[in-house]
């Protein structure tokens, strides 16, 4: 078995805010082998995209904070480079894309440029060679008429267009991983598949590892092998897709899915909501985070908080109504 | 393009216009008795009608904004009451000084300024921001002339580095012309620098909060390039911005500068002016300064396509 | 961090001193102009004379008779200088209100006299155009010297800036959907505004009020420097300076006791200022 291309150990990231800390996330650890896709499951406040920026080490510096853990990146740990350092590794060898792209690419620089920059940045190339490779990547996005459009700037396309481009200039220096903050979550249904159909082409060309965090179960099942779900800054649930669908072990993973509307579910049957709110994060919890939510809470679970254990090869749960039964 | 530049130009002659409709109005709707202020606190009837004759106000109000407006179109600003010398003459003879201390102000302080601001956007927090604010405030609440003086006693006076006061044409003397504008012009850059770094910080912090810094940041992109190239840029509008409203206050602050430093410049023709009474001189220097304050404006607007893609489409 | 403590309501001495911490600008600047402001009124009772003049004791440097000297007609520097922050803080006060009351008003019909706002606000780009001292001083030079000329010619330049922000806030508030919503169901214009609208500006004036109070005080200065202010009979900072330029190198306390002085106040009323815009108006203060 070779080692994971990324290795999350015990990940902690606190927010210092004026009322108090935040533990956004809370002792996270997960694996990513090369080339394969993990997705990362959760509601908004689960700690999912504050995950991605501590591995890439975008955490707003005056007020987030990765307090504790390792990132394990060839052999690396990402937590303990210098500036320098993770710099060199940002964009080329693994690259991040965001959920808002209307605001993502700079409105005063024009499109080809900024992909052609992360070119010039990380292998030297002369300004010729970086347009025509960053030529080549619009094209591979599938940006009709490339060469022209590589001189427009960003007002001039659309949403899922920027997009595109967006992974263009994530994918130009063939990064191993690839982090996807909710690539798709602003967009339109359609555009939605156009971008994930297209993320799914590059990755299979490249061979890239791709984490991608969502909190749409659908985009989780066409996209990803292997599956976490996080609640509350830690991850409660592990599994590869088809198992974590046809059987959801965690009570919360349950209610997800009971919430999803599906194509194969009864006409006319109510989508199931899980009751009550995400805890506050800023004052310490004791026992099961999901607990004041879950139906099968018992008593153990007010007071214990239950660690993650295999119930299955390949699939691990944090809860004690699970292990102990279906 | 060509539309957006033709709308500013447009705009530009209407405040002009108004500008100097409310110039005209100004003396003919002043309570009291204006023409008798001017004419002075000795001055006999016959004096005060004499003055009154000079400033054209016998004649109807319809008239007299006729002549005022024509006059001031063939660039005719009105006769001094006291050199009987035609205002624009005076000013003409007068504007090598003050554009020499505009000049000397503007080279040194927009760079100052810029670089404050964006030390202090770039430390955010911490202890250069602190200092560049301080600064900041402390240029706003100082008033030129007290900065002027201060100035003059330590570097002048006490050191007796620099000259006391003066001016030296550069036609005359290159170095004696710069050396007496060393001190004018920090007294003059230093509410200036105050508030062109405040807005600069301001500017660039917003920007810096934006998604496509991060978006630069996770490329890898280096702190420098970041700051100049992705940041500046994008605070661009507002800088220029502020850089406008900057050199107008300039406008104002030359008076005060050139009275402390005894620069025969246009500021010091105005103060003469208001000693004697001579009131076509502050009038025509009104609308000179104002002229100058609109061009300004409109280079700005007409800056902004040039930095930003978006305005010109 | 703290943690939030469920106990009884904290001391007054523990709540004032959150609050000073919390809010340093707004107590240091109002500490000190509430100190001026003492000062000031008080002036008559606690110092000397500030108009005679003593020929004998002329450019007296600081000794204990005379704490700041005297000038070059002998007169108590000192004196002068307390008795000047009387006019400075009056004027400042004074211009500020009528600033914000005139700026007030025609800001709303600005804002909601369709037709009046385009002209307005040309009108009151043109006189934004005209540099503020040379405005001033035009106006000055027209009329009788006086404080209430002074007053008058300095708060004219301060409007305009002041019409923008309410016109503004109006025009906003207009595009609210309670205000839609309310002309829908019949409101009256006015009492939309008086009800609705004029709160909403209530804060933005008063720091704008605060801002302005320091410029004036700055603009007063100067005029009076610049010989076109305050009369000469009333000790003001700006003609103290004025009257001693002569003197910079025999008698320098002449002109930076007053220099002093109104670097204090200006800078403590900008200090306060920004405390006040950091909890009245969070949208205007910036990150930190």
């Amino acid at each position: 078995m070779s080692p994971p291309l990324l290795s999350v150990k015990d990940l902690k990231t606190h927010f210092f805010t004026a009322d108090g800390v935040v533990r956004a996330v809370d002792g996270l650890s997960f694996d990513v082998a090369a080339g394969e896709t993990l997705g990362i499951v959760g509601e908004s406040g689960s700690g999912k995209s504050v995950t991605a920026l501590s591995v890439m080490r975008l955490l707003p510096q005056r007020s987030a904070r990765t307090i504790a853990g390792a990132v394990l990146f060839s052999g690396m740990d990402l937590l303990k480079l210098d500036e320098r350092a993770i710099r060199d590794i940002r964009g080329n060898r693994i690259a991040m894309i965001f959920q808002e792209p209307m605001t993502a690419l700079n409105p005063l620089m024009r499109v080809g440029e900024q992909i052609a920059e992360v070119l010039r940045i990380h292998t030297g190339a002369n300004r010729r060679k970086a347009r025509a490779a960053a030529e080549a990547m619009l094209h591979l996005v599938r940006i009709p008429d490339a060469e022209k459009r590589y001189d427009d700037y960003p007002h001039r396309f659309s949403g899922g267009m920027r997009q595109r481009v967006m992974i263009a200039m994530a994918l130009a220096c063939d990064p191993r991983l690839l982090i996807a903050d909710e690539p798709t979550t602003a967009l339109d249904v359609t555009v939605q598949a156009q971008v994930l159909k297209i993320l799914v082409q590059l990755k299979a060309r490249a061979g890239t590892a791709i984490v991608l965090i969502t909190h749409d179960l659908g985009v989780v099942a066409e996209t990803c092998q292997r599956v976490i779900v996080m609640y509350a800054g830690r991850k409660i649930e592990e599994a590869e897709v088809a198992t974590l669908f046809a059987r959801p072990a965690h009570p919360y993973t349950r209610g997800l899915m009971a919430a999803t509307p599906r194509a194969d579910s009864e006409a006319g049957k109510r989508l199931v909501e899980i009751p009550g709110l995400v805890p506050s994060l800023s004052e310490p919890i004791v026992g099961c985070a999901f607990a004041p939510r879950c139906p099968l809470a018992y008593d153990r679970c007010r007071r214990e908080s239950p660690v993650l254990s295999q119930i299955a090869p390949g699939h691990e749960v944090a809860c004690f109504a699970a292990d102990s039964g279906p | 393009m060509i539309a957006y530049v033709l709308r500013r130009i447009a705009s530009l002659v209407v405040v002009m216009a108004l500008v100097a409709m409310a110039v005209f109005l100004l003396l003919r709707l002043a309570p009291g008795d204006p023409t008798a202020i001017i004419a002075g606190d000795n001055a006999t009837p016959v004096q005060i009608a004499s003055v009154r004759a000079r400033l054209g106000l016998d004649d109807p109000l319809p008239q007299q904004f006729y002549r005022w407006a024509t006059a001031l179109l063939s660039g005719d600003l009105g006769v001094s009451i006291f050199s009987n010398t035609p205002v624009a003459e005076l000013i003409g003879q007068r504007i090598e000084p003050t554009l020499s201390l505009a000049f000397a102000t503007l080279l040194f302080a927009v760079p100052v300024a810029v670089l404050l601001g964006i030390l202090a956007a770039w430390s955010a927090g911490g202890v250069a921001d602190r200092l560049a604010m301080a600064i900041s405030v402390a240029g706003f609440s100082l008033p030129g002339f007290v900065v002027g003086y201060f100035l003059v006693y330590v570097f002048a006076i006490r050191l007796k580095w620099l000259p006391v006061q003066g001016y030296t044409p550069i036609s005359q003397d290159v170095a004696s012309w710069a050396s007496h504008l060393i001190l004018p012009a920090l007294t003059l850059g230093l509410a200036f620098i105050a508030l062109i770094a405040r807005m600069t910080r301001t500017a660039l912090l917003d920007v810096l909060a934006e998604d496509y810094i991060r978006t630069a940041n996770a490329k890898g992109v280096s702190t420098l390039s970041l700051l100049l190239k992705h940041a500046l840029r994008n605070a661009g509008v507002p800088i220029v911005t502020i850089l406008g409203i900057g050199a107008a206050m300039l406008i104002g602050g030359v008076v005060v500068t050139e009275t402390v430093f005894n620069i025969p410049g246009i500021g010091r023709l105005v103060v003469d002016a208001i000693l004697k009474r001579d009131y076509p001189i502050i009038q025509g220097v009104i609308l000179v300064a104002s002229g100058v304050y609109v061009v300004i404006n409109l280079l700005v607007d007409l800056s902004y396509t040039l930095i930003d893609p978006r305005i010109r489409s | 961090m703290s943690h939030v403590l469920p106990l009884a309501r904290a001391s007054t001495a523990h709540q004032a001193w959150r609050f000073i911490r919390r809010n340093p600008s707004l107590v240091g600047g109002g500490v000190v102009l509430f100190a001026a402001v003492l000062l000031a009124v008080a002036a008559p009772c606690i110092t000397g004379d500030p108009l005679t003049m003593v020929p004998a004791q002329r450019l007296r440097p600081p000794s204990p008779a005379y704490l700041f000297g005297t000038d070059s007609f002998g007169r108590d520097v000192l004196a002068r200088t307390v008795h000047g922050a009387r006019i400075s803080l009056a004027v400042g006060f004074l211009v500020a209100i009528s600033a914000v009351a005139c700026g007030l008003a025609i800001g709303l019909v600005a804002g909601s006299v369709r037709l009046a706002g385009p002209p307005l606000m040309r009108l009151m780009d043109a006189l934004m155009a005209i540099p503020t001292i040379l405005l001033a001083v035009a106006l000055i030079s027209l009329m009788q010297a006086s404080v209430a000329t002074v007053v008058i010619a300095i708060t004219i330049p301060e409007i305009p800036r002041v019409v923008r922000l309410v016109r503004s806030i109006v025009l906003v508030a207009r595009e609210q959907p309670y205000v839609e919503a309310a002309i829908a169901g019949g409101a009256r214009w006015h009492r939309l505004v008086l009800r609705h609208i004029l709160p909403s500006t209530i804060p933005p004036l008063i720091v704008q009020a605060t801002y302005i109070c320091a410029s004036a005080i700055l603009l007063e200065a100067t005029l009076s420097f610049l010989g076109a202010g305050s009369p000469p009979e009333i000790p003001s900072w700006g003609n103290m300076i004025a009257s001693s330029r002569l003197y910079l190198e025999r008698a320098p306390w002449t002109i930076f006791y007053p220099g002093a002085a109104l670097a204090v106040i200006v800078l403590a009323i900008n200090i306060f200022g920004d405390g006040l815009r950091d909890r009245l108006d969070p949208r205007l203060s910036r990150r930190m």
